[in-house]
């Protein structure tokens, strides 16, 4: 009898140790998922904001025309030298829809674009909106916002270009995405005058 | 033996304890790491955009539509000129004392606060005296920040 009260006693033991085992490593690979996701994120969201910066600020550089030649609250397309060689560039930059990344499991995730005279669009980033603005915004001298620049005459009041995204990983990690808030305003130099 | 056998378990138990706590908090220290890697990021970012708002203004109040040569012409105080809101900003120093909050969805409130001051243009060292070069810190602080982040700009004449 008494043998038998060992045998199940350390069954029922080195069940708990097995069981926390298992706990343990599963929740050992959730965090390492996790810092993996977020880690690649964090680093996304800075090359992005790079590349919009290097790019925004060249707005209208050697353009002796319209600077802009579109914006709206998803889309830009802008004139100038990138390569500074003499010949003007339009650049463009929009954002997805989000059936153009329904490969991801995130459902509000829209790719970033980028596009150079006409030639296929390459996918910056993976971004969703923030909730207090929309992703391309312009403002003129005086720091107001133009709600639609439509006209040539608006385009050429602006100024400022705030951009706001926020970058979110394409998989989530126990349901939640991992993800960075980037906002930056841009003042090309080229739409001071 | 049952004895043994029983502290044996509870030794083994306390050992796989000790280690899923060290665990735990290994854990712990890699998410402040990371959320605040993420605040640094997001703070550089709204922080910068302030740098860049300001120095799209003049150099100084006299010189909004005036070319100024003399070190004595340039303003003695640094402080807005009856400007209220920072749209109606027109020169550098009006941003001095400005204070701004940046609220943002995913981590919150970043308070930034911005100073500016003349600077000796060779040592970039703090001026009483007007010079052609002011610079323009920016503090930013955000719960997630172990400590406030300052960002510099130096703007010349």
């Amino acid at each position: 009898m008494a043998y038998l009260i060992d045998v199940l006693g350390s069954v029922i033991v080195s069940s708990f140790v097995i069981l926390m085992l298992v706990g343990f490593n599963v929740q050992m690979s959730t965090f390492s998922y996790d810092m993996f996701s977020s880690t690649l994120t964090q680093g996304n969201a800075v090359v992005t904001g790079q590349i919009l910066e290097y790019d925004l600020y060249k707005i209208g550089y050697r353009a002796s025309g319209q600077k802009i030649s579109f914006a709206d609250s998803t889309k830009i397309i802008y004139s100038t030298d990138l390569e500074n060689n003499g010949s003007l560039d339009s650049v463009c930059y929009y954002i997805g829809t989000i059936e153009n990344l329904s490969n991801t499991s995130n459902p509000i995730d829209r790719p970033l674009y980028r596009s150079q005279n006409g030639q296929s669009p390459i996918q910056i980033a993976a971004v969703s909106r923030l909730e207090h603005t929309t992703y391309f915004t312009y403002l003129d001298s005086a720091g107001v916002k133009i709600p639609s620049p439509n006209t040539v005459d608006l385009r050429k009041k602006i100024r400022t270009i705030k951009v706001g995204m926020r970058l979110q990983a394409a998989e989530a990690v126990e349901g939640i995405y991992q993800g960075v808030d980037w906002e930056r305003t841009i003042r090309p130099k080229n739409l001071m005058n | 033996m049952a004895g043994n056998q029983t502290i044996l378990v509870l030794g083994g138990i306390i050992l796989f304890s000790y280690l899923i706590l060290n665990f735990n908090n290994a854990s712990i220290t890699q998410l402040n790491l990371s959320l605040e890697n993420e605040a640094i990021i997001t703070a550089t970012a709204v922080g910068q955009s302030i740098i860049d708002e300001a120095q799209s203004r003049a150099f100084d109040e006299n010189t909004v539509s005036n070319f100024v040569d003399k070190v004595a012409d340039l303003s003695l105080s640094l402080k807005s000129d009856n400007e209220v809101n920072s749209t109606d900003y027109d020169d550098v120093d009006d941003y001095n004392g400005m204070k701004r909050t940046e609220t943002l969805g995913r981590l919150g409130n970043f308070d930034l606060e911005v100073e500016v001051y003349y600077v000796n243009k060779s040592t970039l060292a703090k001026s009483f005296a007007p010079t052609f070069s002011k610079r323009i810190d920016v503090k930013i602080k955000n719960n997630y920040l172990p400590n406030e982040i300052k960002l510099s700009h130096v703007v010349s004449y």
